[in-house]
């Protein structure tokens, strides 16, 4: 059996390489005298031999003369689509982007400390501070207050938005201002500031910073006049 | 290594020209036909499959990597498509008749210079053809692919590779085992011919 197979295979390779003309000229002589004194190997091989000649002899099958007629009239009459440049999607650059997008939002919104506590504060808590002497200049400027209008009193009211840090800092300079609610400075953050001070300021000339252009200044005071119902 | 030329010209085709595309299917349409009209044996058959192999080529010849020749390419397409339609359709099994009327219109081989065969000699021929022709038809599909495309169409054994994926050594064991099958199916004829020769 095993025989066989070894047989089978020795003479597929022999055959096949005698008819490729692989064979140096010792080893196509060793096969023909193989078969010169071999029959039923020599029966094998010349009908093996007979059968590639008459293959070969079929030869190459030609077209149809219409043949390109006809394939240039199917293409034309198929619509073309064609394959669009394959754009590659850039999925390094998402996970950039999403990494980036990650670390920004813990920055922001988890983080401790700024600007983290400005976006965590939104929309800001409102300080009440009242102090009893109206404001100069340098100090309006100090904070970005503008003028809000009046209170029910007659006293002006100034409002602003800020960090509870930079609020804190302007309060050190101002210990008697009384300030509601407390707790809220001291958790960082961003703050809606209404300051109410008295109405009249005597010996001032300037006006004040944030003033609207509308509102008048009351003469010798530079306190603004609103012309907001009080 | 591919020549300027031929990179042009897959350039060409690669860009829809139609000029580049007849000049490929002028010369690579007998390959093509001829291929699957020995696996189909049947000229009409074969014909609109090849028709469907090059415009696929047309379509898709972006895809073409360039790794092997246009011929190569496209036979790798006509396998393809060989293999879906016996596959997916029911194949009708045809009158052998239908094959002679075939070999009668087929326009023939003869190299250039040698003279018209006789009327006998055409009836000799179609009649071993027609023979041959059933003895193919009759291999398993997988032998007949490799004896089609070596022993009728001639490729060599690394553009075989190519087209079909097969190692070179299953390459050569089909061969030699679809041969060894033909040649005991033609047993009488093979006797005939050796009386002619």
């Amino acid at each position: 059996m095993t025989h066989d197979i070894i047989q089978r295979m020795d003479e597929e390779e022999r055959f096949l390489a005698y008819l490729d003309g692989e064979f140096a000229p010792a080893e196509k002589k060793a096969l023909e005298d193989e078969l010169a004194s071999n029959p039923e190997l020599r029966v094998r091989f010349d009908q093996y031999k007979r059968t590639v000649e008459l293959l070969g002899r079929i030869g190459p099958t030609k077209a149809p003369e219409s043949f390109l007629n006809d394939v240039q009239t199917r293409v034309a009459r198929r619509p073309i689509a064609r394959p669009t440049p394959q754009i590659r999607f850039p999925f390094e650059l998402v996970a950039v982007m999403a990494v980036l997008l990650g670390v920004l939002y813990m920055y922001f919104v988890w983080a401790p400390g700024d600007p983290g506590t400005i976006l965590r504060a939104s929309p800001p808590s409102i300080v009440r501070i009242e102090l009893n002497h109206p404001l100069e200049t340098d100090e309006i400027r100090g904070l970005g207050l503008e003028s809000y209008g009046r209170a029910s009193d007659g006293r002006r009211i100034y409002t602003t938005q800020c960090t509870t840090d930079s609020l804190a800092a302007w309060l050190k300079k101002r210990p008697e201002a009384l300030i509601e609610p407390q707790n809220l400075l001291a958790t960082p953050g961003r703050v809606k500031v209404l300051i109410v001070v008295p109405a009249k300021v005597e010996g001032s000339s300037k006006q004040p910073e944030g003033m609207r252009p509308q509102e008048k200044i009351e003469t010798g005071t530079g306190v603004p006049v609103s012309n907001e119902p009080p | 290594m591919k020549s300027d030329q031929e990179k042009g010209f897959v350039k060409q085709l690669k860009a829809g020209d139609p000029k580049a595309f007849a000049r490929l299917v002028r010369e690579n349409q007998d390959v093509v036909f001829g291929y699957l009209y020995r696996m189909l044996n049947s000229r009409h058959e074969a014909e609109e499959v090849a028709q469907e192999v090059f415009i696929a080529a047309f379509r898709f010849m972006e895809s073409f990597r360039g790794e092997g020749s246009l011929r190569t390419w496209l036979l790798r397409i006509a396998s393809n498509m060989y293999k879906n339609k016996i596959r997916y359709n029911v194949r009708r099994r045809r009158a052998w008749e239908t094959g002679f009327d075939d070999l009668i219109e087929r326009p023939g081989h003869r190299p250039i210079g040698q003279r018209p065969d006789s009327p006998e000699q055409i009836a000799q021929r179609n009649e071993l053809e027609v023979a041959l022709g059933k003895a193919i038809e009759a291999l398993p599909e997988e032998f007949r692919e490799v004896l089609v495309l070596r022993d009728i169409e001639l490729h060599s054994y690394a553009d075989i590779q190519t087209m079909t994926d097969l190692p070179q050594g299953t390459i050569k064991s089909r061969l030699h085992r679809a041969r060894s099958h033909l040649a005991k199916l033609l047993g009488d004829q093979l006797e005939g011919e050796e009386l002619k020769q």
